[in-house]
């Protein structure tokens, strides 16, 4: 089984939301306060901690903020039950066939009664669910790891450090206590002092090297488990024996030791959810990799049957939140869910939003708890606010062609447009290290305003001309909102050899891209910005002659008289002759240099298609 | 009970080592609960597949003391889940009611178990007609129903009245046990339901434990034999002699034919009594109908080798239970060194018991002001939690009449429809317990008792609803309901509530109209031998454990007299 569907309602920042998710690996990305914590979050309520301690508990704060309707409810829909788990859910069936499975978390201030107590309710009736039957699923949160201490103060320290060794083939305890004392005293945690010094005492003083070993040999699944995820790092180049030596490599193991052990329990419960949260906050980029498809494949094992057994079946579901574009790159599209924060239109209906509020909005809400919730006053209706909004990428009608492509192109520098807003594709490296310099130097120059809204934009190369499928995959509107706020594309007219008369390739792919953006209703967000001939023809045109070959000596000291042949020529055969020019040349190397003269104020003219691309993006 | 080691019998151990399907025929005494402990320990250690076990049995006591065991053995933890231990309506309810609604109902199915109490009246100054007059399904009154409630007339506006009223309840979700039943069954009979629930319930539950099967209705074998054909193992658990729940449908010809479903070899007796001593043992024999004697029940227990042989008490057969039988009663047990509230004088109903013991009669009063004073005399002598239970929900009950807020409702209606749990009324009808505590200290008289609790409950009477007085109205059996459970005497019990249940000694008492249909069933005489007021009896005596007294008319004493002797029991014959 695996949970199909979250779905929230009037929680943290998501106003009324189903966010799917895939059997073995999600991966939710998106921007900053985008609301992927508050998702995992959900999750960590409507489900038992594997461990059996609860960290987190339904709060008033939790119910939206300046919300008047004073309650939150959460669902978690199942699906995909094999006999035994329809037996042991029964009574949080979905449908007479027991298709599915659902749980409901609902809270409530307005019923009057004090303490709040958050009601838990199962199937299509929202019955009670049978007691116990609920911990058939559980998760396993693993926070960003900041704090290596405090991961040590809780779980079983002799465990973790035996899998260490096991790691390490015998580090040294002293060592490894004394590189991971040291990650943490950067830390404000030192506070936890105390409570923490009894897990790392148990590392440095209290184990003795047999015992742990002793524990080890005994524990054949943990060290399955740990063979499985050495072989993983092997595959992705990486020696745990190295990891000691760089900055973070004990925190980097300890973290997956963490996860290997929890691993371990994962059997007792039919449905296990990793709930991972930033793991590039703590794993250097290659290991987030491995790791993840460690738990990949692990996901994927536990679902073989077991023969004999049909018991809790183990099985495991993995759900990561980032904002790494690395681990987006590394999935395929099918399985990212894109989060953003959204501000939705004003109701049709509501006139002129008034500030003030409701009348008695807190009706039947408990004396007690108003205190908490005066800080974050009601809001008035029909005052617009954020809300969060998902896209999962696997709901966007794209052809299989087109997503074929997306998986093969995604890569770390392409991923980043997941993060959304407004994004800029262009086609090469020259293009996305040329245009920030000319914005900030010259043409946003004196608009601070502008300038911001422009840094926060993503620039992608796509490293080529296709850019349909990506603009697809931007625009397409999944209930009503969209990946990109705005979309420039910036390309070149590639004219050189066109007949006149006839359209250029340029011309053409504007065409199509606009029609595209039409049929999906977002001809108002996308400008496709064609330049006549290639980059380097048009700053040449645009009377940059002389800072360009300065630039173009720096990497080819000898070929003076080439660039003034080139340059001496006209119009087309002038940029077919620069186009050549630059076939042997490095265009990124090129851009860079020639960035470096516009930041020290060398005389530049901005192109006209390059003004108006820098514009389009910062409307 | 005892803390020794256990050490099983020969019957007992075939039973814990056996692992398919078993039709268990368990006498008295037989150690039924420590074989279904050892039953589960055998299956749930060692390496087993993951799957739980499905305990089920009929009365919530039964179902709390095999939870308690199984719990401090450990084998279950709390909650039991994946095992699932409940009543067999429980287990209906919750797996196959309550989450998936009622077909072609929209509303939330709620249990209501006493709808069949709900009136009928199709118009004004129409005489009132309980539901349960009518059948399920037809609608039809019931002759033998009507005639009990003295009704007169034609019944067609009733019937009617009777039908809309059942469709009503329907459509609003009100199921009782029989409806659950009913649809628990339709689901699983049903072909697209039933392969989804089969390897779900079989891939859940690697065996199903049904204690207490005499109690069956032919619906709930139905039920069992359906998981026995979708892969489940079940164990019947069951001594037939002990059936009577007529009442509930139970029906031992049924059983009958459902164990002969069984092969010889699944067909398992538990034949050793742990309970009485051998005079008891074989007594109670000779209480089954002679079909049943086949298998001769050994006592094997601690009080084996009491040598007090067993007391029949032969009374007058004209002019009633008589008074001397609690009082020769009280002599034997005082002899024995016995605490007298430990050793409960049973019958079929109350009030036999109580004339035996000489307590005034009630004249099945329903005066509220009767009902409290019995709820609370109930619910300060009840031997147990389920009595107390059973006797402060009367009160609560009571309360709410004196409130004027059931209306037409039934009182489970009212309770589903507001919300009502346990915990939001027990404090309240517990304090009116406590407070209305009769003792001759507090109270000096009947009177004074009344008064406290007119002054008690008159803060519950509606705005405009008469007064209290009105409502607890003087009753001239107040003072004997209320002394019904003096303190040091034998404690009046009906069959039903001591089932289950044991004691060091335990009169029972048959009356006139039934004595002789009993021996006759007894002793061959009558007709097949279908007859719940024997059974009634076979349950009574089998309670004891040293002393088993029997009060019979004289014109039956001798008959049981002989057949006692026949199966090797001692026995005295007193006359009164």
């Amino acid at each position: 089984m695996y949970l199909e569907k979250l779905g929230l309602q009037n929680f943290r920042s998501f106003e009324e939301a189903a966010i799917p998710l895939c059997k073995d690996l999600t991966i939710l990305v998106g921007e900053n306060n985008g609301g992927k914590s508050n998702a995992i979050d959900a999750i960590r309520l409507l489900t038992q901690p594997l461990g059996g301690r609860r960290e987190i508990y339904c709060e008033t704060t939790d119910i939206r903020f300046g919300s008047a309707n004073r309650m939150f409810e959460l669902s978690a829909a199942f699906t995909d039950l094999n006999p035994g788990q329809r037996g042991r859910l029964i009574t949080a069936a979905t449908d007479a066939a027991i298709s599915g499975c659902v749980f409901g978390v609902k809270y409530d201030e307005t019923t009057g009664r004090f303490p709040i107590r958050p009601q838990l309710w199962a199937g299509a009736q929202r019955g009670n669910p049978e007691p116990g039957c609920h911990e058939s699923v559980r998760h396993v949160y693993l926070p960003p790891l900041r704090d290596a201490k405090r991961a040590l103060a809780s779980g079983n320290p002799t465990r973790i450090y035996a899998l260490l060794n096991h790691f390490l083939e015998g580090g040294a305890p002293e060592e490894v206590a004394k590189a991971l004392r040291r990650g943490a005293d950067a830390d404000i945690l030192t506070k936890v002092g105390g409570a923490v010094e009894i897990g790392l005492s148990a590392l440095t003083a209290g184990v003795r090297r047999q015992s742990a070993s002793l524990g080890f040999a005994n524990d054949e699944k943990l060290i399955d488990i740990a063979r499985d995820l050495r072989f993983k790092l092997a595959d992705h180049g990486i020696e745990p024996e190295d990891l000691r030596y760089s900055g973070h490599g004990y925190a980097n193991l300890l973290y997956m030791a963490t996860i290997a052990v929890e691993l371990e329990k994962v059997n007792d419960a039919d449905l296990t959810l990793f709930l991972v949260e930033e793991p590039e906050a703590h794993l250097h980029p290659q290991l987030q990799a491995a790791v993840l498809s460690f738990l990949d494949e692990q996901a994927a094992k536990s679902r073989l049957p077991r023969e004999g057994h049909q018991g809790p079946t183990g099985e495991l579901q993995i759900i990561v939140a980032t904002h790494s574009p690395n681990l987006s790159a590394w999935v395929e599209s099918r399985k990212l869910v894109f989060f953003r924060s959204h501000l939705p239109r004003p109701p049709v209906g509501v006139d002129t939003p008034g500030d003030e509020a409701p009348a008695e909005p807190l009706a039947g809400v408990p004396a007690e708890i108003l205190p908490e919730i005066e800080p974050n006053p009601v809001i008035a209706a029909g005052r617009p606010r954020r809300v969060t909004r998902c896209i999962p990428l696997a709901a966007l009608t794209l052809t299989d062609i087109e997503r074929r492509k997306i998986d093969r192109y995604l890569d770390v520098t392409k991923s980043a447009f997941l993060f959304g807003g407004r994004v800029l594709l262009v086609e090469g490296i020259a293009e996305a290290l040329l245009l920030p310099v000319i914005a900030k130097k010259i043409v946003l120059k004196d608009d601070v305003e502008k300038l911001r809204l422009f840094r926060s934009a993503v620039f992608v190369p796509i490293d080529g001309v296709d850019f349909e499928p990506y603009t697809k995959l931007l625009l397409t509107p999944y209930e009503e909102v969209r990946i990109a706020d705005r979309l420039v594309v910036l390309t070149d007219g590639d004219g050189g050899d066109v007949q006149p008369g006839e359209e250029t390739p340029g011309a053409g792919r504007k065409r199509r891209l606009t029609a595209a953006a039409t049929a999906l209703g977002a001809q108002d967000l996308l400008d496709v910005i064609v330049g006549d001939y290639s980059l380097e023809s048009e700053l040449v045109r645009a009377g940059n002659a002389d800072i360009m070959k300065t630039a173009y000596l720096v990497l080819h000291q000898n070929s003076g008289p080439k660039w003034d042949t080139a340059v001496g020529q006209a119009d087309a055969a002038q940029a077919v002759a620069i186009q050549k020019l630059f076939e042997t040349t490095r265009k990124g190397d090129f851009a860079q240099v020639l960035a470096d003269a516009i930041n020290q104020g060398g005389a530049f003219m901005v192109p006209p298609y390059l003004k108006q691309a820098i514009e389009a993006l910062v409307v | 009970m005892s803390t020794k080691p256990f050490t099983p019998t020969d019957q007992q151990k075939l039973i814990i080592a056996h692992g398919g399907s078993a039709f268990i025929a368990a006498c008295p005494g037989a150690g039924k609960t420590r074989v279904m402990v050892e039953r589960a320990r055998s299956s749930l250690s060692g390496p087993g597949t993951g799957r739980g076990v499905a305990f089920l049995s009929f009365t919530l006591a039964a179902v709390s003391e095999l939870e308690d065991r199984l719990r401090r053995e450990g084998l279950i933890d709390t909650p039991p889940f994946p095992h699932f231990i409940g009543t067999f309506d429980s287990f209906l309810w919750q797996l196959l009611i309550a989450p998936f609604g009622i077909d072609g109902c929209a509303e939330k199915p709620r249990l209501i178990p006493d709808k069949d109490a709900r009136d009928v009246q199709p118009y004004d100054r129409a005489q009132i007609l309980k539901l349960e007059c009518f059948d399920r399904t037809t609608g039809a009154a019931v002759e033998d129903k009507l005639r009990r409630a003295n009704f007169r007339g034609s019944v067609k506006a009733h019937e009617t009245a009777a039908r809309n009223l059942r469709k009503g309840l329907l459509e609003r979700g009100e199921l009782d046990f029989a409806d659950a039943r009913e649809i628990a069954l339709a689901r699983l009979r049903d072909p697209a339901c039933g392969a989804v629930l089969a390897p779900a319930l079989a891939g859940r539950f690697q065996e199903l434990v049904v204690d207490e099967a005499q109690d069956c209705n032919p619906v709930d074998l139905e039920i069992i034999t359906w998981f026995r054909n979708a892969g489940t193992p079940v164990k019947v658990i069951c001594d037939p002699n002990q059936a009577i729940y007529g009442f509930r449908g139970g029906v031992t010809r049924e059983l009958t034919a459902f164990a002969a479903t069984f092969i010889a070899d699944e067909r398992m007796p538990m034949s050793g009594n742990f309970r009485s001593s051998q005079h008891i043992a074989r007594a109670v024999v000779a209480l089954r109908p002679p079909s049943q004697r086949a298998v001769v029940d050994d006592a094997l227990g601690e009080f084996r080798d009491e040598p007090t042989p067993v007391q029949i008490l032969s009374y007058p057969s004209k002019g009633g239970v008589p008074a001397a039988i609690g009082v020769k009663f009280r002599q034997l047990t005082d002899f024995m060194g016995l605490v007298a509230e430990d050793c409960p004088v049973v019958a079929a109903t109350r009030r036999t018991a109580a004339n035996a013991l000489g307590h005034p009669p009630d004249g099945g009063v329903q005066d509220l002001s009767y009902r409290l004073a019995v709820a609370v005399s109930d619910f300060h002598f009840s031997f147990e939690l389920g009595g107390r239970k059973e006797a402060l929900e009367a009160i609560h009950r009571i309360m709410l009449q004196v409130g004027g807020r059931l209306g037409a409702k039934t009182y489970y209606q009212h309770l589903s429809e507001t919300g009502t749990e346990a915990h939001n009324w027990r404090p309240e009808a517990l304090a009116v317990a406590d407070a209305l505590r009769f003792t001759a200290e507090r109270f000096g008289t009947a009177q004074l008792w009344l008064d406290e609790a007119r002054r008690l409950l008159e803060p519950l009477l509606p705005a405009e609803g008469g007064t209290i007085k009105q409502k607890l109205r003087w009753n001239d059996g107040l003072a004997a309901a209320l002394a019904a459970n003096p303190t040091g005497g034998h404690p009046a019990r009906t069959i039903h509530s001591v089932k289950g249940m044991e004691f060091p000694a335990v009169c029972v008492v048959m009356t006139t109209a039934t004595a002789k249909r009993i021996l006759d069933t007894l002793s061959a005489v009558a007709a097949g031998d279908d007859n719940e007021d024997a059974r009634k009896i076979y349950v009574g005596a089998s309670r004891a454990q040293r002393l088993l007294m029997i009060a019979l008319p004289s014109t039956q004493a001798d008959r049981l007299r002989s057949l006692m002797i026949g199966l090797g029991a001692g026995v005295v014959v007193t006359q009164l």
